[in-house]
């Protein structure tokens, strides 16, 4: 390309196509004028290449105003949407905006690169949003397509569009090995480098730390994953599959909190029988509690024990976390100090005097904890309680309501009841929030635990046994704990359809199960790769008391080996074959050379043509023709030569003379 | 940019922008190496050269030769002005020539370089670039073909051709005015002027016939140093002369040229012309 030749239409199509397709994935999370306006400049800027509309140029001081004053507008519906915070989402509306505005006014080659480069960084972003698999293929061939418009505007336009495509895909895979090699041992810095901006549209779903009874249903239908789990070794039967998330004390009668955190240490756990190591992946839930089984024999550095040995994050969990602990299934914890028993047995004053009375009435018969306990699971079990995830409306007292009116109520509801009574009959209890069950995946070796598997239960403080764990919806509906909430919903219609045809849900299933394994791998191998693994590679290959010389030496020698891989597979390359039209003249000369006319080696097309029709008036016209279709290929700008070029190769037979 | 992604990545602790950051690093060190290899192993051979008017760019043919026998494109020609200045450290770069393809082993290129002033211009060095395959680098060579360029001297001025001047043509003993000065005839050949040609004699033969002027003909005319005077700078005097030639060749008169320390016998033809303005073009400042 010549230094300030204007930009071809071909070229005006390629960098329009690769900003729109970088810029579609952030359509959604934009404000819906900013979308409209990149569309409005793009088409402007196209239909302005076919001389439809004028653009904005010093020929035009009117349209360049008027396009200043879109700018301004623009802008200023910017810093109104993002109240002037200058954070993740703002940037990439300005990056959005700013391409958008460029596209209008390009010109000059100088703009193709930039817009070209913007692109990539566009790209970038992108991933700041989603890294999810199919984002990353998707983003992958813009990458590819970015290079590839590169590509078009470097080679003359005899060479087509799917050529330049091809010459982009290979630079693309070439590069992969020192990509690889670069993002496992660059040294990372451990980030932020400046304070991430807590950008407030970025909605995180997952169990909330505090509960209110008589809410619907949400979570109970979300197919979302909340952490996969990674058993080292033996794994437990799935019955002791409880995932503790908050541990609820307070309650005001309708909300349960989890309340302040003790000063004092953690009461101590007595376990017994295996030990059982596992590796959570947690996703992002925006709050602090960590799952992990009950119950804890080791803690993690990314979080503490609180006051019921529940693992609390030292801050928020905004990104993906992965910790490593270890529980016991069979253990007792016995400790109870005076003011967890005290929180224990709270009760709001006032509150469920139906249910106080009841409690009462069962403790006057038998004060034994255990009997109340059989009493109050007997009571859901055999009187018309019904487990269902659409429960009625609680007006006024939410469990006096629940016990004596509605009667039908999911987890949340058992658990909360149970634990009232529990309290009014003087027994300590806590509400435990989490996630039951789980989805083995046999394909790589572990669990997924989804939103849908959210649950709640109780926790009672029997005086010989310690903190032991009741699940009162096990009463109501066993094969909830023990199948799962899917049977639930299955049973509730809305998938009875693939439970007539057992075989599609088989497939179903194990689809499902491979695509979650490619998502889990994903996210441990390639998204989980931090600081953190870096330098634990680092040990492994035994470089971590290296000085900082001798590591950057030796860095630098393990990237040479790829740098060297890919130099030797530019330069070694066969040599590229030749293009359609210098095959053809290929051949036209092979030709010729056969009836003893050879070209000299400096011979260009059109001086041999003109030696061959002096010495052979007779091949003159057919020569002539063909050089002159040669150069229109290659010099001029019609692809149509190249057809007529090929035709005319084929019906070229010379004769000796 | 690729810093750019870099700090994005690290800020925001995010893997996949890590792997864009690498992969466009490795991605332009491809582009780098294809860059450099696009060019490595071509020969520039010359092929000749057409002489023009100062102003006019001048058209240097050179060929690319490319001793791998593969696909290369894009190459820009550029010639580097000799270094004027010493702090003037990168030579300026001026002329223009394109070669957008090679795949035959050999491909022509015009290098076209603007020219100023009258005299020899040699080529002297000569860059060719190439930013294949993303444009995102450059690599180039310098050539030095032996390769000069006579340019000859813009013929512009305002005075009238002298005319047929009487006093001239008794002066070389003509035998005569009319039409006798016509002596024979002989076959054309390139560079005489259509209208010497003898058209009633060319028909009834196999080619062309010119008429063969003997002496002074009426047309002849001595186009002289010392008659543009008035004029004063020597370059305007020459570009007179030169103006002059292109006119009384376009009007197909004979015409002689009498300068500071050389005559040339008045004759006609584009051989002549290119005599007279090689003459001028040479002739000292």
């Amino acid at each position: 390309m010549t230094a300030a030749a204007p930009l071809g239409r071909a070229q005006l199509w390629w960098v329009i196509a690769v900003v729109s397709l970088a810029v579609a994935p952030h359509a959604p999370r934009l404000p819906l004028a900013l979308p409209l306006c990149f569309v409005a400049f793009a088409g402007w800027r196209m239909l302005g290449a076919y001389g439809r509309v004028a653009l904005p140029d010093a020929a035009n001081r009117a349209l360049w105003w008027l396009l200043q004053g879109v700018a301004v507008l623009t802008f200023a519906l910017i810093y109104d949407h993002y109240q002037g915070q200058l954070g993740r989402d703002a940037g990439v509306a300005l990056l959005t905006t700013l391409l958008g505005l460029k596209l209008v006014e390009l010109r000059t080659p100088r703009d193709f690169y930039v817009t070209c480069l913007l692109t990539y960084f566009l790209v970038a972003t992108n991933f700041f949003f989603s890294q999810a698999i199919p984002t990353a293929l998707y983003l992958l061939g813009v990458t590819v397509l970015t290079t590839a418009a590169l590509a078009r505007a470097n080679t003359p336009p005899g060479v087509s569009g799917p050529a330049c495509g091809w010459l982009a895909v290979r630079m693309v895979a070439e590069s992969v090995p020192l990509m690889i090699v670069c993002f496992v041992i660059f040294p990372r810095l451990p980030g932020p480098l400046w304070g991430v901006p807590t950008d407030s549209s970025q909605a995180i779903t997952g169990l909330s730390d505090e509960m209110t009874i008589g809410r619907i249903a949400r979570l109970g239908t979300s197919d979302e994953v909340a952490f996969r789990v990674d058993f080292d070794g033996v794994r437990p039967r799935a019955r002791y599959l409880y995932w503790r998330g908050p541990v609820l004390w307070q309650t005001d009668g309708r909300t349960w909190r989890a309340g302040p955190q003790a000063l004092s240490e953690p009461p101590p756990v007595i376990a017994r029988g295996t030990r059982y190591r596992y590796e959570v992946s947690l996703e992002a839930h925006g709050q602090r509690w960590l799952p992990a089984l009950d119950a804890l024999t080791s803690t993690s550095a990314v979080g503490s024990l609180g006051r019921a040995r529940e693992l609390i994050s030292t801050q928020l969990v905004k990104r993906p976390v992965r910790y490593t602990v270890e529980s016991a299934v069979d253990y007792s914890i016995l400790e109870i100090s005076p003011a967890d028993r005290a929180a224990a047995l709270a009760l709001p004053p006032g509150a469920h005097p139906k249910t106080r009375a009841l409690a009462q009435s069962w403790r006057t018969r038998d004060p034994a904890p255990g009997v109340l306990i059989d009493t109050a699971l007997a009571l859901f079990a055999q009187d018309p309680f019904t487990y269902t995830l659409l429960p009625p409306l609680l007006k006024g007292d939410p469990i006096d309501g629940f016990l004596f009116a509605t009667r039908a109520g999911f987890c949340e509801h058992f658990a909360a009841a149970f634990v009232v009574l529990m309290r009014a009959a003087g027994v300590p209890a806590r509400v435990v929030t989490g996630y039951q069950g789980g989805e083995y995946n046999s394909l790589s070796d572990y669990f997924l635990v989804r939103q849908s598997d959210a649950h709640a239960w109780a926790e009672v403080y029997l005086a010989p046994r310690g903190w032991v764990r009741v699940d009162p919806t096990a009463a109501v509906a066993p094969e909830r704990v023990s199948l799962g909430i899917g049977s639930f919903t299955e049973r509730d219609g809305a998938l009875r359809l693939l439970d007539d045809k057992g075989m599609a849900m088989a497939l179903w299933r194990s689809t499902r199960q491979l695509w979650d394994s490619a998502n889990y791998q994903w996210s441990r191998w390639v998204l989980g790769y931090d600081v953190e693994r870096q330098r634990g590679l680092l040990e492994s290959l035994g470089l971590q008391d290296l000085s900082p010389a001798a590591l950057a030496a030796w860095l630098g020698g393990l990237m040479s080996v790829p740098l060297v891989v890919l130099a030797l597979l530019v330069l070694r390359s066969p040599a590229p074959r030749k293009t359609p039209a210098g095959r053809a003249y290929a051949r036209f000369c092979q030709r010729l050379a056969r009836v003893g006319l050879v070209r000299a080696p400096h011979e260009g097309p059109l001086e041999f043509a003109e030696r061959i029709a002096l010495t052979h008036p007779d091949l003159a016209l057919q020569t002539r023709h063909i050089a002159q279709l040669y150069a229109l290929v290659h010099y001029g700008d019609r692809g149509a030569a190249l057809h007529g070029l090929v035709q005319a190769v084929r019906d070229f037979r010379p004769r000796r003379r | 940019m690729i810093g750019l992604v870099l700090i994005g990545a690290t800020n925001y602790d995010n893997a996949l922008a890590f792997v864009l950051c690498f992969l466009l690093l490795a991605l332009s060190f491809s582009a780098m190496l294809r860059t450099w290899r696009n060019l490595a192993g071509l020969a520039l051979e010359t092929r000749g050269v057409r002489s023009v008017y100062a102003g006019q760019p001048a058209c240097f043919e050179l060929t690319l030769h490319d001793t791998q026998q593969r696909v290369r494109y894009s190459f820009v020609l550029r010639r580097l002005q000799p270094k004027k200045s010493l702090w003037w450290w990168r030579p300026k770069r001026e002329g223009h020539g394109e070669c957008p393809v090679i795949d035959t082993g050999t491909a022509p290129v015009t290098l076209h370089v603007p020219t100023h002033q009258r005299g020899w211009l040699a080529l002297g060095r000569v860059e060719i670039a190439s930013r294949y395959p993303l444009g995102l680098f450059h690599s180039w060579a310098y050539f030095r073909p032996e390769l000069r360029c006579l340019v000859y001297p813009v013929p512009r001025g305002a005075l009238a051709l002298p005319g047929a001047d009487f006093a001239d043509r008794h002066a070389q003993g003509s035998a005569g005015a009319g039409m006798d000065d016509f002596a024979e005839l002989r076959a054309y050949v390139v560079g005489d002027s259509l209208r010497s040609v003898h058209w009633k004699a060319s028909a009834r033969s196999e080619g062309l016939l010119v008429k063969k002027m003997q002496g002074g003909g009426p047309g002849d005319c001595w186009l002289r140093w010392r008659d543009t005077a008035s004029l004063g700078d020597p370059e305007a005097r020459i570009s007179q002369l030169a103006g002059w030639s292109v006119a009384a060749e376009r009007a197909g008169l004979r015409y002689g040229l009498e300068i500071p320390g050389l005559e040339l016998a008045p004759d006609a033809g584009l051989a002549h012309r290119e005599r007279a303005l090689r003459a001028l073009a040479l002739l000292p400042a």
